[in-house]
């Protein structure tokens, strides 16, 4: 009969739990939760970076501030823009990351409608025209980037590279185009932007159109850029900056570059910027101040012009040689932020049209 | 077999702390499994669905890479098991080794290498095109993408997983019917077919059956070698959007896939039965003759392409200079020991959680194994779902521990206590009841009985299965990707990173390193399996009863 009862103990036990467990959700969580060892004890010794932009961008910029701040120690945590923007709105009950930056304005946008970004006025950001940062301060573009197709120039002739984005669909790059899929913050914003110049037939037909045509979708523009540079495809669609990294390679470096639809009656070229945002109660928030201010010291935005090939928003930054300049060419003119409303159809468009 | 049971069904129940602990540890590994099906089913209602075509492709390459890797593991491992164990191999003992060495090498490490070697303009048809003049495109080396590609690659890696249970049961079953089939002067394939196969069955079809799990949740090779999968879908779902309906979603069929294929498992592993050791006799090789070449050619052709090509590789890479001065050895040491300590720990922890399930397993009656069930639901998450569902309980349940360690150790508990229940639990099984009953009778507690009897001699076994759960933590990648802290990096994590931005070079140090690590836990997992200490353990058992 003993067994019974320990079986019995152990049901109800089991009961027992599963009803706190179920009913725990939701309600608030004891402070006896708070022991993990990442949590703050309030010092600015540590620095946590969420980071949409690969580590291999991003960490010139964090040795040079960790070499200007030796007392702080920086943890980065790189990934996709969304995952990491999920990430922050899930861990909102208990920060873990001070900053944010994102490659993306759309994704910054959209997240700092969530509440969980902290207004910061970062100096030397005033110069920084209107349209590339939150009114509430909450976030600020870093950089701009424009999306671009590259080309093998083995592969293609500079009269044969296509002019506009409207093009890649044309049945003679029919397995030839590589692109990022629709993880992919650049390309997620590109589609958002199009789906409100062009409409969403025409958006989605562009679309099916890239997948028909046999479109690789890469992980990474990283993935795109060695392809395209090694000549296992002839056109890639990246952001411009990709197209610099590959033709200042040792090897696999006879790449050119369109800027595409930036002549009159076409869209223009599509811009995007990197942004960045500090966390609502994050741990190490003066530390954060201080990297955000950092990020806008003229060297470190020639860090991005020369390592990266972005264009610096802070004026009087040279850009890297030889950079087309976007004052000469037609640019999209499009308000970001009814944009960033359409991200999430933008995303679902693609998925439709069979982008992975 | 039958006797058996009613031996157990007399026997003590386990005590209530068992009881306590096994009910925890069904729920903790329950609830994400639920609660993602849960989400999914609410998903449904909010959520746009995946287009069908995709879906139909998803589904389409899911099952033909599960099946091709089942198939060419059950070819190689097999292959490997019969010629070492049943001929006249020469270097039969350092075969054994080799044929286990891939278990050291993660299928991400090695898809890394088969893609910078194999890929269209890659290092090799570059080579041919600068020295040999051969124009591009000559060579089908598109063909390492997409289903077959990931199959070789994911097969040649885990073969092993056919392999050890197929040569362990050759090594140490019962030879009788062999010997006789030899004595009556019966054909060698006649032979094969008719005594030999049926004999490995179970364990093949058992560690093929694995192998198919395996291929079902990895992410790695299919993401390298472009073949989207439900793993790499939900990777997408879940890094490339914030609503996490979309990743939900995806994982249910995946679930409900990975749910047949383990009710098959349970139908095999119980049609196996205990295999009887009472005249053991070593087994009269085959003797190979002429075919010896072809032998020795064929498992060196495996074992290069499983091992000498990725290590060479990373050496290659390793070697090249100019990285050489930009690796942060420090940081990487630093990262290693990190790695090793935390899979130490979670390793531990995961085999003291699993031992509760494995002893209800064998004494809790119908309740017992309904419990145990539970708690392998780790089995039908693949690790990108896991990671999921960990986020899903933590976000909605508690969290203030949403970007802690914490969801991180919980999802590797949750990974691999399938694996540490297995263990354990075949541990158990070597031990007989009457040992068990004995030490109840003469008056000790289930406590003391556990304490001074039961783990004691199982420790073999347990010490196997948690060498096992090293192993495999230290390469897992997708969770670790998700869920780790900033700031927390693993030799997995470090080995990706780079990679995946194609510095192969970068990758190569890590790689190396873990590849080292994994050798550690595989020796002791192997000297285990060399010894026939529980084999004995059985024998004496059998002759007590």
């Amino acid at each position: 009969m003993s067994f019974t009862k320990t079986r019995w103990t152990g049901l109800g036990f089991a009961t027992w739990l599963l009803v706190v467990l179920l009913t725990g959700c939701g309600t608030p969580s004891t402070p006896t939760a708070n022991t993990t060892p990442t949590v703050a004890t309030g010092s600015n010794d540590t620095l946590v970076i969420y980071s949409g932009r690969s580590e291999a961008l991003l960490n010139p910029v964090i040795a040079a501030f960790e070499k200007a701040h030796p007392t702080i120690k920086v943890q980065l945590k790189a990934g996709k823009n969304n995952e990491l923007a999920a990430a922050i709105l899930e861990e909102q009950a208990n920060p873990q990351a001070d900053v944010f930056i994102t490659t993306d304005m759309l994704a910054t946008i959209n997240l700092a409608k969530q509440q969980v970004l902290m207004p910061y006025q970062i100096p030397g950001t005033d110069a920084i025209s209107s349209e590339y940062k939150a009114t509430d301060a909450t976030w600020t573009s870093i950089t701009t980037r424009a999306r671009v197709i590259m080309y093998n120039r083995d592969l293609v002739s500079a009269s044969d590279v296509p002019t506009s984005m409207l093009e890649l669909t044309d049945p003679k790059w029919k397995g030839k185009i590589a692109a990022a899929n629709s993880s992919n913050g650049s390309f997620q914003a590109q589609v958002a932007v199009m789906k409100q110049l062009l409409g969403d037939t025409q958006t989605t037909a562009w679309l099916t159109g890239l997948v028909a045509n046999d479109v690789q979708f890469f992980g990474s523009h990283s993935d795109v850029r060695k392809a395209v540079g090694s000549g296992e495809f002839a056109l890639g669609l990246v952001n411009h900056y990709y197209y610099e990294l590959q033709a200042h390679e040792q090897s696999d470096n006879n790449v050119g570059v369109s800027y595409p639809d930036s002549k009159a009656g076409q869209m223009g070229v599509i811009l995007n910027t990197t942004a960045v945002g500090i966390i609502k109660g994050a741990p190490h928030a003066q530390a954060a101040q201080l990297f955000s201010a950092f990020l806008f010291l003229p060297e470190t935005q020639s860090l991005f012009a020369k390592l990266n090939y972005e264009y610096p928003l802070i004026p009087g930054v040279a850009t890297s040689e030889g950079l087309t300049p976007l004052d000469s060419i037609k640019t999209v003119q499009i308000d970001m932020q009814s944009v960033a409303t359409n991200v999430a159809d933008a995303v679902q468009m693609m998925q439709s049209a069979g982008i992975p | 077999m039958h006797s058996w049971q009613t031996l157990i069904g007399t026997l003590r129940r386990p005590p209530s702390l068992i009881w306590m602990v096994g009910v925890c540890v069904a729920i903790i590994a329950l609830i994400p499994a639920i609660y993602t099906v849960v989400r999914a089913f609410e998903a449904i209602g909010n959520t746009p669905l995946p287009p069908s075509k995709m879906l139909q492709s998803l589904i389409i390459n899911t099952v033909l890479l599960a099946s091709g890797t089942a198939l060419l593991s059950g070819i190689i491992g097999i292959s490997q098991a019969l010629l070492i164990e049943r001929t006249t191999l020469f270097g039969r003992s350092v075969w054994r080794i080799i044929a286990a060495l891939p278990l050291a090498i993660p299928p991400y490490v090695l898809g890394i290498c088969v893609l910078a070697l194999f890929r269209p303009r890659g290092i090799i048809e570059k080579w041919l095109h600068t020295t040999l003049d051969m124009p591009y495109d000559t060579l089908p080396f598109h063909g390492i993408f997409g289903v077959w590609g990931s199959a070789v690659v994911l097969a040649l890696s885990i073969s092993p997983y056919v392999y050890l249970p197929v040569a362990a049961v050759l090594r140490q079953g019962s030879n009788h019917l062999s010997e006789m089939a030899q004595l009556s002067g019966t054909k060698w394939h006649t032979q094969l077919r008719h005594v030999t196969l049926p004999i490995i069955a179970p364990a093949a079809g058992g560690g093929m059956l694995l192998c198919m799990l395996y291929a079902l949740a990895d992410f790695g090779v299919p993401a390298l070698l472009r073949l989207p999968t439900f793993s790499t879908a939900i990777y997408g779902q879940f890094t490339g959007q914030i609503n996490r309906g979309g990743a939900a979603l995806l994982s249910l069929p995946l679930i409900l896939v990975t749910l047949a294929l383990i009710i098959s498992e349970e139908r095999l592993a119980g049609r196996g039965g205990v295999q009887i050791n009472r005249s053991w006799r070593p087994y009269v090789p085959h003797v190979l003759g002429p075919w010896h070449w072809l032998a020795q050619w064929g498992l060196t052709t495996v074992s290069v392409a499983a091992v000498g090509l990725p290590i060479g590789t990373l050496l290659f890479w390793a070697s090249q200079a100019p990285s050489a001065n930009t690796i942060a050895w420090g940081t990487l040491i630093q990262t290693g020991l990190g790695n090793l300590l935390f899979v130490t720990i979670v390793a531990t922890i995961t085999t003291g959680l699993a031992i509760a399930p494995a002893l209800l397993l064998r004494r809790g009656g119908m309740i017992g194994v309904i419990l145990t069930r539970c708690s392998q639901a780790g089995y039908a998450l693949p690790g990108v779902v896991v990671a999921l569902s960990v986020v899903l309980v933590v976000n909605r349940g508690i969290s203030t521990l949403a970007g802690s360690l914490i969801p991180l150790v919980l999802a590797y508990i949750i990974r691999f206590l399938p694996q540490a229940v297995q263990s354990l639990d075949a541990a158990f099984m070597q031990i007989a009841p009457a040992i068990e009953e004995a030490g109840q009778s003469l008056g000790r507690s289930a406590a003391s009985v556990l304490q001074r009897i039961m783990l004691p001699l199982a420790a073999p076994g347990i010490r196997a299965g948690w060498a096992l759960l090293f192993l495999s933590m230290i390469k897992e990648l997708p969770a670790t990707l998700l869920l780790r802290p900033a700031g927390f990096d693993t030799l997995a994590v470090r080995i990706w990173m780079p990679a995946s931005d194609g510095h192969f070079a970068e990758a190569a140090y890590p790689a190396l390193l873990l590849i080292v690590a994994a050798l550690l836990p595989l020796t002791l997992m192997l000297s285990t399996h060399h010894h026939p200490s529980t084999s004995k353990h059985e024998e004496a058992a059998w002759k007590q009863s």
